[in-house]
């Protein structure tokens, strides 16, 4: 017989490698479910020497920054400020990319301590941070994903207006009763009212829905910001967006979209004027294809219509419409 | 102590591989160590990640070695092993013509691979190596298929060439895997041939160099050594017959040592009545005209090997299907001959003076030859062009010859000034047509005063080793005088064989110019046609 004298070293060796390699990634996640808080907090502390506040609450995390002289005198975001806030993102992010928590948004609160009034906001969804580290999204793509608000906190608001209404009634000494009057408030109800406000999270789980109601919404102002068309013949007023829930059936989403034409054209290239159904197909063509990409991309399927408020009429198009719509099987003709 | 002393040995011996493992699981270590201190999502990551990395480095590396083998190496070529069972090899002792004595050596071998097993019990040694030698087309391979089909057992036939390859350890390892191959089969049927052919291109003697030139070859040729040796350990049956065409001098000694290759067989090219028995074996498989004399082929085939009579038969059905002949002839047989020896025909246009001087200085080159010649016959003159040359006048030996007599060597030289003598005779002047002529002249002359001492004087030995083999400074070592005597002597032999050659052609112009009328009408004669012609002046060879 003839002896098979081959060496097998390296072939148990390498097997070896991989094995050890394969049982290494079976490890625990990083930032347990039960620590999520303790892990937020000490790891912005233990590697960004930031103080920040957590909460959890349901499927989102809220983080608190107090950041000091937030805003200079024009408004403008701080740059070591902003460089905090960034910080503050990439910890967040990291815990709850490596957790076994079922976390699918954060949210990220920063306050100037000594002018609570103004907030900024920022939330984003997980999946979203996931795909963006697996090159799964461009920069471009992925900053267009996050919703940011800079505003004054609800709860904030509603003090003064109590607070003015007590002193119109000539109410001394009433701060006690107007704290456990903003407290005692009811949960909040939308993304919008998410807020800190006396050392307090005022904060509710996000949901898919109306996080990607206020996306859209947010990049339908960045539409008419930035589309040479758009921006051409209109300026955008107010545009929200929400997503109202249907006991009986799918929700809806509802964009309320006030822009008024401009006086006149802001630069005229042909020297044409557009005409009435133009315009009109104009704005709805970049509606519905800012609605109906955004909801593809995220695969959102659980709604049934798609509303669209202007001040001069109220458009309600399906979901089969809208998808019709992004695949070129529907013209915007036959839409409007 | 002694515990201390062994594994002191043990790291000294074994440092290399010490140093990697260690090294490997250090590396190995620190990466798990690395992965463990990576957040969970970026392990993961990173682990779901090198499968794609594997697979791009894998894809990368079959680029590379695509776009080496393909740009550098001539594209990719496996290993050309041809495993053939001994009795399907269709080539048998009766088909291999001519060469006796070889055939007798390798029957030999045959009788000793079926008498394996006797051999062993008187004990005696098996034959482990057949080395081949001889010029190409002889029928070594064919030798070789014949040893393995009357053994009847499996024959492994492959290139040497394919064994070596750029990347040193290669051909090592394909010779391993041979030899593995036939050991299997020796095994299970008794015996085993591997058949290597050309093996010079590993055989050859092994060399150092800086440069790590030839350490393929002979890493190559190393593992062929240890694989024969191996053998012998072992015990199989396994004979490896290799054949080369390089001198038996070229080959590495190692290989050439008892228990390698043990046999030597000689395979030259064939003789006289070889060469008759090869075209009557060839000619068999044609049809062709019964008239046709194949003793007088054979000797025109003088030098020539098997293969190439193969290929003239080859050459000559084919001509004769052009020709829409349904049978052989001569004349087809002696197209083939020519084009095999004197490349295709091109006719040059030559105006009718250009023509005629060539036809003289044919004629004179024919009627020297075949009038004192000792050793060559004449098989065709033409004044049509062939591989450059205006015409020529075809001669070769009657019978192999393996040394020129000095008689030989000076009608050598008469041969080549009958062409400038003709010339001259006829129109007062020469042409440049002598120019191939003079060298050749010039060159025997020389050879023959300078090398082998057949001037007139008493100067003996070889000169010429003070020439181009030594170098200018062994030429210095020669006194100008003797280099004179010997230019002198030369310059005397060309001038003696310029006179013979004048006085014969003078003594025979009238044959001169028959043949420039025969050449000017016909172009081409052929062996018959001279010696008739000849034979109307009595002048024809005794046969």
């Amino acid at each position: 017989m003839v002896k098979n004298t081959r060496n097998k070293g390296p072939a148990r060796f390498i097997f070896l490698v991989l094995c050890s390699l394969i049982i290494s990634g079976c490890g625990a996640p990083t930032y347990p479910k039960n620590k999520i808080y303790e892990s937020v907090v000490s790891l912005c502390k233990k590697e960004y020497r930031i103080d920040v506040d957590a909460k959890v609450t349901g499927n989102t995390v809220a983080v608190y920054l107090p950041a000091e002289n937030l805003f200079d005198a024009v408004f403008n975001i701080d740059p070591i400020a902003s460089k905090k806030i960034n910080d503050v993102i990439l910890g967040i992010s990291r815990v709850v990319i490596s957790t076994d928590a079922t976390l699918d948004f954060y949210v990220v609160i920063a306050q100037d301590p000594k002018m609570p009034e103004v907030e900024i906001v920022y939330i984003r969804y997980v999946d979203d941070v996931k795909r963006f580290l697996l090159g799964g999204l461009s920069r471009g793509e992925y900053g267009k994903r996050a919703v940011i608000a800079i505003k004054t906190p609800p709860q904030a608001e509603r003090e003064r207006i109590i607070k003015e209404l007590f002193d119109k009634l000539n109410i001394k000494d009433a701060d006690e009763l107007i704290k456990g009057y903003v407290e005692a408030e009811e949960p909040i109800s939308g993304i919008g009212e998410i807020s800190y406000w006396n050392k307090k999270f005022f904060i509710k789980e996000v949901s898919t829905s109306e996080f990607l109601a206020t996306q859209i919404a947010e990049r339908i102002k960045t539409a008419f910001r930035e589309d040479k068309d758009l921006n051409k013949w209109y300026e955008a007023k107010t545009i929200d967006g929400k997503f109202v829930e249907n006991p009986g059936g799918e929700g809806n989403f509802v964009f309320t979209v006030n822009f008024s034409d401009r006086v006149a054209p802001l630069y005229l290239e042909s020297g044409l004027e557009l005409g009435a159904q133009a315009k009109r197909a104009l704005v709805f063509t970049r509606l519905f294809g800012i609605v109906s990409e955004t909801l593809r991309a995220y695969r959102f399927k659980d709604f049934g219509n798609a509303e669209f408020i202007t001040a001069s009429e109220k458009k309600v198009i399906t979901k089969e419409e809208i998808w019709r719509f992004k695949e070129g099987k529907t013209k915007i003709e036959d839409l409007i | 102590m002694r515990s201390h002393k062994k594994i002191k040995i043990f790291f000294i011996e074994h440092w290399v591989k010490i140093l990697v493992i260690v090294g490997a699981l250090a590396v190995t270590a620190l990466a798990i160590w690395g992965l463990s201190t990576m957040e969970s999502f970026y392990r993961n990551m990173t682990l779901a990640s090198i499968p794609l990395q594997l697979l791009m480095v894998a894809l990368n590396a079959m680029i590379f070695v695509y776009m080496y083998m393909t740009v550098f190496r001539g594209g990719f070529s496996k290993l050309d092993k041809g495993l053939i069972k001994g009795d399907k090899v269709a080539v048998g002792f009766k088909d291999v013509v001519g060469m006796e004595e070889s055939k007798q050596e390798a029957w030999e071998v045959v009788e000793l691979i079926r008498d394996h097993r006797r051999l062993k019990q008187i004990g005696g040694k098996i034959v482990r190596g057949i080395l081949m030698l001889g010029p190409p087309g002889c029928g070594k391979t064919y030798l070789a298929k014949a040893i393995a089909n009357e053994a009847k057992i499996p024959f492994i036939s492959m290139s040497a060439s394919s064994f070596v390859e750029v990347f040193v350890g290669v051909g090592a390892s394909r010779v391993r895997k041979v030899f593995k191959q036939a050991r299997r089969l020796a095994e299970a049927n008794g015996g085993c041939i591997v058949f290597i052919d050309e093996v010079d291109s590993i055989a050859t003697r092994r060399g150092f160099s800086y440069l790590g030139g030839g350490m393929e070859k002979d890493s190559t040729q190393n593992q062929l050594l240890a694989e024969m040796d191996g053998l012998k350990e072992k015990d199989y049956n396994v004979i490896v017959i290799a054949a080369t065409n390089a001198p038996e001098t070229e080959l590495d000694e190692a290989l050439k040592r008892p228990g390698r290759f043990d046999r030597k067989i000689y395979i030259d090219k064939p003789s006289l009545e070889d060469r008759e028995k090869l075209f009557k074996y060839y000619m068999a498989k044609v049809k062709y005209d019964p008239l046709i004399d194949i003793g007088r082929l054979a000797r025109q085939a003088v030098y020539k090997t098997p293969a190439d009579i193969m290929n003239i038969v080859k050459e000559s059905a084919l001509i004769a299907t052009r020709n829409k002949r349904d049978m052989v002839t001569l004349k087809d047989l002696t197209e083939a001959i020519d084009r095999i020896d004197l490349g295709i025909k091109h006719r040059k246009f030559m105006t009718p003076g250009e023509k005629e001087m060539v036809a003289y200085h044919e004629s004179g080159h024919l009627v020297v030859l075949y009038l004192i010649h000792p050793t060559d016959d004449v098989f065709k003159a033409t004044i049509i062009s062939h591989k450059g040359a205006l015409g020529l006048v075809q001669h070769q030996p009657k019978e192999e010859l393996h040394t020129r007599s000095k008689e030989a060597l000076l009608t050598d030289i008469r041969v080549s000034l009958g062409g400038y003598v003709a010339e001259k005779m006829k129109y007062n002047t020469t042409s440049s047509g002598v120019s191939q002529d003079f060298k050749t002249a010039m060159a025997v002359a020389h050879t023959m005063v300078w090398s082998l001492g057949m001037g007139e004087s008493n100067l003996v030995g070889d000169y010429g080793i003070y020439g181009s083999e030594g170098g200018p400074a062994a030429a210095s070592f020669l006194a100008e005088s003797t280099k004179e005597q010997l230019n002198k002597e030369t310059q005397h032999i060309l001038q003696n064989c310029l006179k013979d050659t004048e006085v014969l052609l003078k003594k025979e112009w009238n044959i001169v110019e028959r043949f420039v009328k025969e050449l000017l009408g016909k172009e081409e004669l052929e062996y018959d046609e001279i010696d008739a012609i000849f034979k109307e002046y009595g002048k024809e060879h005794k046969k």
